[in-house]
């Protein structure tokens, strides 16, 4: 587990998340958008 | 000024023709170098100096001259110096007169020129450390392709996976291509492919985006929640005063809410509500020197240098937790329970200073650190039997000190004796419990206390209304003996070992030059100095360290104690 790591794409799209929110969010928020973009 | 040149005509051997063709021949060399230093080797082929020699004396060729002109100068070879190269003869004096002295020849591998020349090559990056490439994140980049680059990214990461298998049947080829290569330890992080994410359970891809983002400089984090570092507001010195003289005032650790209410004027139902608050959180978690984080996920508690500390003042807090340090032995075994519910019986030591150790039992109840370094968590306990409140204070171990909690000392002193059963259950919330004893009718015994005007330890009649296990009661009738005795010096106190012989001393029966006690005894009376489980004492009695203490090889948990003979 600890030898993986996101993609630098999946990295990027969670920072683009982070940037353009106004209220911190949470873990579990960020596991819902990555599993979303995931199953587009 | 000028410097006249100090001419110095050498001697030359030979005829007085011979001597004059060398003393012409070598100021026909020093005109050469007249701008030289006087002891820069000047230099001169023997055929330009047969040449020049046979223009100024014309009676035999440049040819014939030439072997004329090695054999005289070869003879004064302290004023010329012959040098054969690249099948010519090369004559070299100096100004001076005297034949050059070559040098040692200068080591320019590492002159400027040459090493400008010659970069030196970068050291070789280790494998471990692989930097993270922080990924240029431009606003409108993701947003502006919402499906179409979405699916056509997906594409080339479906393409892209066999070449992300490929690396495996490599691996398993090398074992057998004989050559493994055992040097390579340290594997760089593998950035996993769409399915492989798809595939990781919820726990697991929370886990990875943490351990993802808590590296990222430009993250803001507490707690379970992240935001951009740029986007939370910052904390003014101003703010940072109200906040402080705040909980001065109130004079108790506060709750973020409280603080970003009352401190700083934020009303909830504003829409930067939640900002404001975790902006709070996160930027008070850097003002280390003024404010600490005693919270846990669901009370985020703040407090302050200078606020009344929580827990006893008969002990140091760091004392207390040496004597809880054997915890961090036994720390590997947290049970995993059903229902946020833990029973206990206090010992002496705990009562005594209202403490109650950290241990397996009460890890699993009690939340572990919510932020790094975290040192303690301030916790609130009601009592539902005796309607108060109180604050208690979780020390989280160290690597040195064990954890505990502190802050019961008047709880207990008012409504427990040593002995007693409590209950300690989660209220709904990390950071509220609630303690609870079963009440009972009220009963008389003869208890042991320690009188701190006189430094003893004695047995007074005590009325008390709650349920105990009664091997754990000090009551006279078990222990007579302990009456009187004055509590050990802190040198023993600190070593289990000691404690417990003197603790066979205390209440072992004598046998025969050793003391016979019982484990159940033995746990009751070693916990009045310091805290000891049974655990702890089973593995001192079996220890090979300790060939004092003995264990009774047919009874169960009856243990000896043979004192030194030669104290």
């Amino acid at each position: 587990m600890s030898s993986m790591r996101l993609s630098d794409e999946h990295l990027t799209y969670l920072l683009f998340l982070l940037r353009n929110s106004s209220k911190p969010m949470t873990t579990d928020d960020l596991v819902r958008a990555l599993r979303e973009r995931l199953s587009r | 000024m000028q410097t006249a040149e100090v001419a110095s005509n050498p001697q030359f051997a030979g005829t007085d023709d011979e001597q004059r063709m060398a003393a012409e021949i070598f100021q026909a060399l020093r005109a050469m170098g007249r701008l030289f230093p006087r002891s820069a080797p000047i230099r001169g082929p023997l055929a330009a100096l047969a040449e020049y020699y046979a223009a100024r004396h014309t009676e035999r060729s440049a040819e014939e001259w030439s072997a004329e002109i090695d054999r005289v100068l070869s003879m004064n070879p302290a004023v010329f110096h012959r040098e054969e190269s690249d099948d010519r003869v090369v004559f070299s004096t100096t100004a001076e007169g005297r034949a050059p002295t070559f040098e040692p020849e200068v080591d320019e591998a590492h002159m400027l020129k040459r090493r400008f020349q010659e970069p030196v090559p970068l050291p070789e990056q280790p494998a471990a450390f692989e930097p993270r490439r922080r990924p240029e994140v431009v606003a409108d980049e993701v947003p502006g392709e919402p499906v179409g680059a979405v699916t056509a990214e997906a594409e080339p990461a479906a393409e892209q996976e066999p070449a992300a298998v490929a690396p495996e049947p490599t691996a398993e080829q090398e074992p057998a291509a004989v050559a493994p290569e055992p040097e390579v330890v340290s594997v760089a992080a593998e950035a996993l492919s769409d399915e492989a994410l798809a595939a990781l359970d919820d726990a697991a891809l929370a886990d990875l985006i943490r351990r993802e983002l808590r590296q990222d400089l430009s993250v803001a984090n507490f707690g379970d929640l992240w935001m951009a570092e740029e986007k939370v507001p910052r904390l003014s010195r101003g703010e940072l005063r109200r906040i402080r003289e705040y909980l001065l005032e109130r004079g108790e650790p506060l709750a973020d809410d409280t603080l970003a209410q009352d401190a700083l004027g934020a009303s909830p139902s504003a829409s930067d509500y939640e900002l404001t608050r975790f902006a709070l959180n996160f930027r008070l978690l850097r003002e280390h020197r003024e404010f600490e984080f005693v919270g846990t996920p669901d009370q985020r508690l703040w407090t302050t240098t200078g606020l009344p500390t929580i827990g006893t003042t008969k002990r140091k807090a760091s004392e207390i937790g040496s004597d809880y340090r054997f915890l961090l032995d036994y720390a590997g075994q947290v049970v995993e329970r059903a229902e946020p519910v833990a029973e206990h019986v206090l010992t002496f030591y705990e009562y005594n200073l209202g403490v109650l150790p950290y241990d397996a039992t009460f890890a699993s109840l009690f939340p572990p650190p919510m932020v790094p370094d975290q040192r303690a968590a301030v916790l609130v306990f009601e009592s539902p039997q005796t309607f108060e409140t109180f604050l208690v204070e979780l020390r989280y171990p160290t690597a040195n000190r064990g954890g505990y909690l502190a802050g019961f000392e008047r709880f207990f002193s008012e409504n427990l004796v040593p002995g007693a059963l409590i209950t300690i259950e989660r209220n709904g919330n990390s950071g509220r419990y609630l303690i609870e004893y079963l009440p009972v009718s009220g009963e008389d015994r003869k208890l042991l206390y320690l009188d701190e005007k006189k430094g003893r330890y004695v047995f007074r009649p005590t009325t008390f209304y709650c349920a105990t296990q009664e091997n754990m009661l000090l009551t006279e009738n078990r222990f007579p003996r302990l009456a009187n005795q004055a509590p050990l010096e802190e040198r023993i106190r600190r070593r289990p070992e000691e404690v417990l012989a003197v603790t066979f001393e205390r209440i072992g029966e004598a046998d025969g030059g050793r003391y016979m006690a019982m484990l159940d005894d033995l746990l009751a009376v070693a916990n009045i100095e310091r805290p000891m489980t049974a655990e702890l004492i089973r593995d001192i009695v079996r220890s090979p360290e300790h060939p004092q203490f003995t264990e009774d090889p047919d009874v169960e948990d009856v243990f000896y104690y043979q004192p030194s003979t030669t104290d």
